[in-house]
């Protein structure tokens, strides 16, 4: 059995439902003691972004988008955000949540390659 | 190990407990998980989960992180902690 995992994420203003999901099974893998990687991309990326992640809230029973992904990364889970997804939005790495990570393609490819399952939304 | 429905407490001995709540499926993963990382091995948890799916869930979690579910009727479940790093 693979000790870690990765959850891709590329939805945030444009679909809150797949960002927070994607967020829950993230806590549910890292609460597994898998060590997981949430990538976001296209939209996704915006999850990183405090004041765009304040926004979502589906209701119950989720929790709000800001509550999974602070919970996610107080227990240990890595976030990697790509790097032209938020230049293409305009967003700097001094705009993300402390925790996430600007990164490209090649260290979502690795730590596949390594041989963590995926699941994506 | 059949999931046996229980309104009370079944009579277990246990060391500390944890509500769940109504939370379900990754938050209740997640509030366990950092509620028992820093406690011993051996340590008996008495978890109390109302989610529907927890008789299929919590056992997948004992399952991959190695702590033990010792007996189980929704929504209690005993977990012992780690017990091979216990006996070792």
């Amino acid at each position: 059995m693979s000790n870690t995992f990765c959850v891709t994420i590329t939805h945030c203003k444009t679909d809150g439902d797949k960002a927070t999901l994607g967020f829950v099974v993230a806590n549910a893998a890292q609460g597994s003691e898998k060590q997981t990687l949430v990538f976001l991309s296209s939209d996704g990326v915006y999850c990183a972004v405090p004041e765009e992640m304040a926004k979502i809230d589906e209701g119950a029973p989720f929790a709000p988008l800001k509550d999974l992904v602070e919970k996610f990364i107080k227990a240990g889970g890595k976030i990697y955000v790509c790097t032209p997804c938020m230049k293409k939005r305009g967003i700097a790495e001094s705009n993300l949540i402390e925790g996430a990570t600007p990164a490209g393609g090649a260290a979502l490819v690795e730590w596949l390659s390594n041989g963590s399952p995926c699941v994506a939304y | 190990m059949i999931a046996m429905k229980t309104t009370e407490i079944p009579a277990w001995e246990f060391d500390d407990e944890f509500d769940g709540g109504e939370e379900t499926c990754g938050r209740v993963i997640i509030n366990l998980h950092l509620y028992i990382r820093d406690q011993d091995p051996g340590r008996r948890i008495l978890v109390i989960s109302r989610d529907p799916g927890a008789p299929v869930e919590l056992p997948a979690w004992c399952r991959m992180t190695k702590n033990r579910l010792t007996a189980m009727q929704h929504p209690y479940y005993l977990i012992t902690l780690k017990p091979e790093l216990m006996e070792r």
